[in-house]
C-alpha cells in the first residue's frame, strides 16, 4: 500500500495497530499518520472498525472489557501507552466527541467547566473566559448565553451536541476525535458543527468519523477507507473521492455496497 | 376464538386485580386496629414521661429515646460500610471469583434470622469485645444486619445510573472516583436514601438483635453514654405485651402505635426524598 502522505511531522502516528475484541480481529494492522492543522476522516461501512480506531487514540479502548491491542500509538513520538504516561492526561490532550450527545445531569455552564475543574487551579475569572470561548468555538455562544445555570438536557439535540463539542474544546485538547458527531443532527445543526470544525482545525488536529460520504467528502483534508477492520485506501480526500486507487473503495462511494 | 381471548383477559384482569386489593385489606386493618386500640392512650404525658407503677401507668419516653439513639447508631455504623462496599461493588470492581464471594456473602447475610444476629452481637460485642449490654453492641448488631439492604439498594442505584456518564467522565480526563463524586452518586443519591431509610426502618422495629445486646427490661431513665443500656420500644412492647400481668390494654396499644408512627414517619420520610428527587432528574 503506497500511501499519499504530507511531509512534515505527524501529531499521531500508528504502527501496525491491531485490536482484538476477545479473539475478533475489529482492525487489522492499521498504519496511518494523523498532522496538525487537517480534518482526517475515516470512512467505511458499518463494524469496519472506525469508532474501535478513534477510542484506541484516546485510550478509551481500555476500557473495553476482553479489548487488546497490538502495534503502537505515538503522540509527538511518544508512545501513549508507555507505563509514564498518564491515560487522563492524555485523555485531555486527545479529546472525543460521541455519536448521541450525552450532556452530564449538571447546568450548561457546568458541562464546559466539568473538565478544566478535574484540574486544579483555575480561577473563575479564566474559568468564564473559557467558557465563553468554548462555546464561541463550538458555535452555541450565542445562543445558551443568557442561560448559562439551566440544564444542559434543556438544549435541543443539535445544540447538545455543539455543548459536547464545547466540553471538549475546554479541555484546551491538541487532538480533537469526533464519532459521527452528526448522525442525529437536522442539516442546520450539521451545518453549523462543520463550519466550528473548519475553524478549528486551524489549531487543532482533526479525525471524524463522518456519517457520510458526502460528509467526507465536504471537510475532509485527508481520508482513510477502512472496510472489516482494514486500512484500503488513505490518502488526500479529494483524490480519494474523485480518483480512487483501490476498486473497493471506488464501489464503496459510488454507492455499490455500504 | 376471539371471544375467548378477551374473556380470558377480563378472567385474568379480574383476579389481579382482587389480589391487588387484598393485599391492602391486612395493612388497613392492621393499622385501623391499632389506631382504635390505642388512640385512647396517647397523650403528651404518654410520650414524654418515664414509666410508672411497674410500667402500668407513666409514660415510653425512655423507650422511645431509646429506639432514637439505636436507629441514629445503625445509621452511622451501616450507612459507611454498607454505600463504600456497593461503591465498590457496583464502579470498581470486575466479576471475578472474589466477587462473587461477597456478593453471595451478602445475599446470606440478608437471609440469617434476627434472633441469630442477636446471639451473635451477643458473642462478639457484648462478651468477646466487653461492650457490655449496650447501645454501642446493640447498634453494631443492628447495623450488621441492615447492611446487606443498603449494599443492594445502594448498588441498584449506582447501576441504574447511565453507563454513558462514566465514559464521559473518563473521556473528559476524569478519574474513575471523580466520576463517582461528581456525577453517579449525586444522581444515585435518592436511591441510596431510600434504601438505607428502609433497611434502618426495619431496625428500628426489630426486637430479636437487640434482645441480648442492649435492650433493658425496665430502666426508668435516658441512658448517659453509648455503654449505657436502654430501652427500646419493640422491647418495651413485648415486656409489656407478654411479661407484666395486669397491663392495660390501651397502653400496650398506645406502644405499638407509637412505634408504628415512628417507622411509619421514617417511611413517609423516604418517600418525600424520593419524590423530590425524581422531579429534579434530569435524564
Amino acid at each position: 500500500m503506497n500511501n499519499t502522505v504530507t511531509p512534515g511531522k505527524a501529531k499521531l502516528v500508528l504502527n501496525d495497530v491491531s485490536f482484538y475484541y476477545g479473539d475478533q480481529p475489529a482492525l487489522k494492522q492499521i498504519n496511518l499518520q494523523i498532522y496538525a492543522n487537517e480534518i482526517l476522516a475515516i470512512f467505511g461501512p458499518a463494524m469496519s472498525g472506525k469508532s474501535t480506531l478513534l477510542r484506541i487514540l484516546n485510550r478509551l479502548s481500555d476500557l473495553a472489557e476482553e479489548g487488546r491491542l497490538e502495534g503502537e500509538v505515538l503522540l509527538d513520538g511518544k508512545n501513549i501507552h508507555d507505563p509514564d504516561v498518564s491515560v487522563i492526561q492524555l485523555r485531555t490532550r486527545v479529546g472525543i466527541v460521541f455519536a448521541v450527545p450525552v450532556p452530564l445531569p449538571l447546568s450548561i455552564r457546568e458541562n464546559v467547566t466539568y473538565g478544566p475543574l478535574l484540574r486544579r487551579g483555575r480561577s473563575k475569572g479564566e474559568l468564564d473566559d473559557l467558557v465563553e470561548s468554548s462555546l464561541t468555538a463550538a458555535a452555541l455562544w450565542d445562543e445558551v448565553k443568557d442561560r448559562l445555570p439551566e440544564p444542559a438536557t434543556a438544549l435541543s439535540g443539535g445544540q447538545q451536541q455543539r455543548l459536547c463539542l464545547a466540553r471538549v474544546l475546554a479541555l484546551e485538547p491538541e487532538v480533537i476525535l469526533l464519532d459521527e458527531p452528526c448522525s442525529g443532527l437536522d442539516p442546520i445543526s450539521t451545518m453549523k458543527v462543520e463550519e466550528a470544525l473548519l475553524a478549528l482545525k486551524e489549531s487543532h488536529s482533526i479525525v471524524i468519523v463522518p456519517h457520510n460520504v458526502q460528509q467526507a467528502s465536504r471537510i475532509g483534508d485527508k481520508a482513510a477507507f477502512l472496510l472489516m477492520g482494514e486500512l484500503v485506501e488513505y490518502g488526500v480526500a479529494e483524490q480519494i473521492f474523485t480518483r480512487p486507487k483501490d476498486p473497493r473503495t471506488d464501489d464503496y462511494i459510488t454507492g455499490r455496497f455500504g | 376464538m376471539n371471544v375467548s381471548r378477551y374473556t380470558m383477559q377480563k378472567v385474568a384482569f379480574a383476579i389481579i386485580t382482587t389480589a391487588a386489593i387484598s393485599v391492602v385489606i391486612p395493612l388497613v386493618l392492621v393499622i385501623g386496629y391499632i389506631v382504635a386500640q390505642g388512640i385512647g392512650a396517647l397523650s403528651w404525658e404518654f410520650i414524654s414521661a418515664i414509666p410508672r407503677n411497674g410500667m402500668r401507668e407513666g409514660g415510653i419516653y425512655p423507650a422511645l429515646v431509646g429506639t432514637l439513639w439505636l436507629t441514629i447508631g445503625t445509621a452511622v455504623t451501616s450507612i459507611p460500610l454498607g454505600v463504600g462496599a456497593a461503591i465498590y461493588l457496583a464502579e470498581y470492581a470486575a466479576d471475578s471469583w472474589f466477587t462473587r464471594t461477597i456478593r453471595l456473602a451478602i445475599i446470606n447475610l440478608a437471609g440469617v434470622p434476627s434472633v441469630v444476629y442477636g446471639l451473635f452481637g451477643l458473642g462478639l460485642f457484648v462478651i468477646f469485645l466487653r461492650f457490655g449490654m449496650s447501645i454501642l453492641a446493640g447498634s453494631l448488631t443492628l447495623g450488621i444486619m441492615t447492611l446487606p439492604v443498603i449494599i443492594s439498594t445502594t448498588e441498584q442505584a449506582l447501576v441504574a445510573v447511565p453507563q454513558s456518564f462514566r465514559v464521559v467522565n473518563a473521556s473528559l480526563g476524569g478519574t474513575t472516583w471523580q466520576g463517582i463524586r461528581k456525577v453517579i452518586l449525586p444522581q444515585a443519591l435518592p436511591g441510596i436514601m431510600t434504601g438505607v431509610i428502609l433497611g434502618l426502618e426495619r431496625a428500628a422495629g426489630e426486637t430479636a438483635p437487640i434482645l441480648f445486646t442492649v435492650a433493658a427490661f425496665f430502666l426508668p431513665r435516658l441512658p448517659h453514654s453509648v455503654f449505657d443500656q436502654t430501652m427500646a420500644l419493640p422491647y418495651h412492647l413485648f415486656v409489656i405485651s407478654t411479661q407484666v400481668p395486669g397491663m392495660p390494654i390501651r397502653i400496650q396499644y398506645g406502644t405499638a402505635l407509637v412505634l408504628m408512627a415512628f417507622v411509619l414517619t421514617m417511611n413517609l420520610l423516604a418517600t418525600l426524598i424520593r419524590r423530590h428527587y425524581r422531579r429534579r432528574r434530569q435524564w
